[in-house]
């Protein structure tokens, strides 16, 4: 239970931009936070749901559809991003628990690419991996690269800035792409490892 | 102890009102102690129900109900966020109970309220 929100971050960050896209990770990243404060509030006087993942996976997507039908900047892509949410979330209650974590793991490999991608620099590529599939806060990524949380929030702002303006696919790259980009993966995860994260 | 020897109590919740962004380890910690207390109150058959409420409402005024406000109230710098109905053995339990609130180091209050018997 330790790191269950930390872990559940990643793992919800990662399916919900693999079916809504990388250039949504601002509002992916947003959902994603609000379903874990709501369960903070919500579990200690209910108890831990039977799936915590689906709980979470749910009310995420739930407040997806809320911003998309409020807000002005998602309202041009608002309904194929509410059939999406409403086509996924059917999917995700119908389907028994090994196939949602084999898909969550895919997810999760899928956002490794993306963090991954050749155009951002190394720093930019570990900070969005720290922020989104690790869990990390900003004051934590600062702390681990010895500089400033205004300094990480920028470059988050412009690596998600990179993503949204370059539509980066969540698809799996092919053949000599694939090869290129696994040692920028590999080279990610052994800097990780060896900075101690 | 047999439960015939409690009575309830509610304990309510209130928080100031200004949600700071919340990295996922602090919510974790929130989260854990919050449970804890909740789940060792259940143990000992002192937790009987509770809910958390949405920081937003109306406020119903008036004879027939006429005046519809944003409530709970504009000017208030504390919401209530949520509530506890608990069994204790007396207020002075009731207190010691409201004491372990994990919400209190943060600026939380906790009113303790006798519901009323017969």
């Amino acid at each position: 239970m330790d790191h269950l929100f930390r872990h559940e971050y990643g793992r919800l960050v990662a399916i919900l931009t693999r079916q809504l896209g990388s250039a949504r990770l601002p509002l992916v990243e947003d959902v994603v936070q609000d379903a874990l404060l709501r369960a903070a509030q919500v579990w200690p006087y209910r108890g831990l749901p039977p799936n915590p993942t689906a709980w979470l996976l749910t009310t995420a997507r739930n407040r997806a559809r809320d911003i998309c039908r409020r807000d002005q900047r998602w309202q041009k892509s608002e309904p194929a991003i509410t059939h999406l949410i409403e086509s996924t979330a059917a999917q995700a209650e119908d389907s028994p628990a090994a196939t949602f974590e084999n898909e969550i793991r895919d997810a999760e490999l899928r956002m490794m690419f993306v963090c991954c991608h050749p155009g951002l620099s190394s720093d930019s590529r570990l900070a969005l991996i720290l922020k989104t599939l690790a869990g990390f806060g900003e004051q934590e990524i600062a702390s681990a690269f010895l500089t400033t949380r205004p300094t990480i929030t920028k470059r988050l702002v412009r690596t998600r800035k990179f993503l949204g303006e370059e539509n980066v696919s969540t698809d799996l790259p092919a053949d000599a792409e694939l090869a290129e980009r696994l040692q920028t993966v590999l080279h990610a995860l052994y800097l990780l490892f060896n900075e101690g994260f | 102890m047999s439960e015939s020897n409690l009575s309830q109590y509610l304990l309510l919740f209130r928080e100031s009102d200004d949600a700071p962004d919340v990295p996922p380890e602090e919510m974790q910690a929130m989260f854990a102690t919050w449970l804890a207390w909740s789940e060792r109150l259940g143990k000992v058959g002192k937790y009987a129900s509770g809910n958390p409420l949405n920081e937003h409402g109306s406020v119903v005024r008036g004879d027939s109900g006429e005046s519809i406000t944003d409530g709970p109230f504009v000017e208030a710098k504390e919401v209530l966020c949520g509530y506890f109905l608990i069994n204790a053995e007396s207020m002075e339990d009731a207190c010691k109970i409201a004491g372990e609130c994990p919400g209190l180091p943060h600026g939380m209050s906790v009113e303790v309220r006798p519901i009323m018997e017969h």
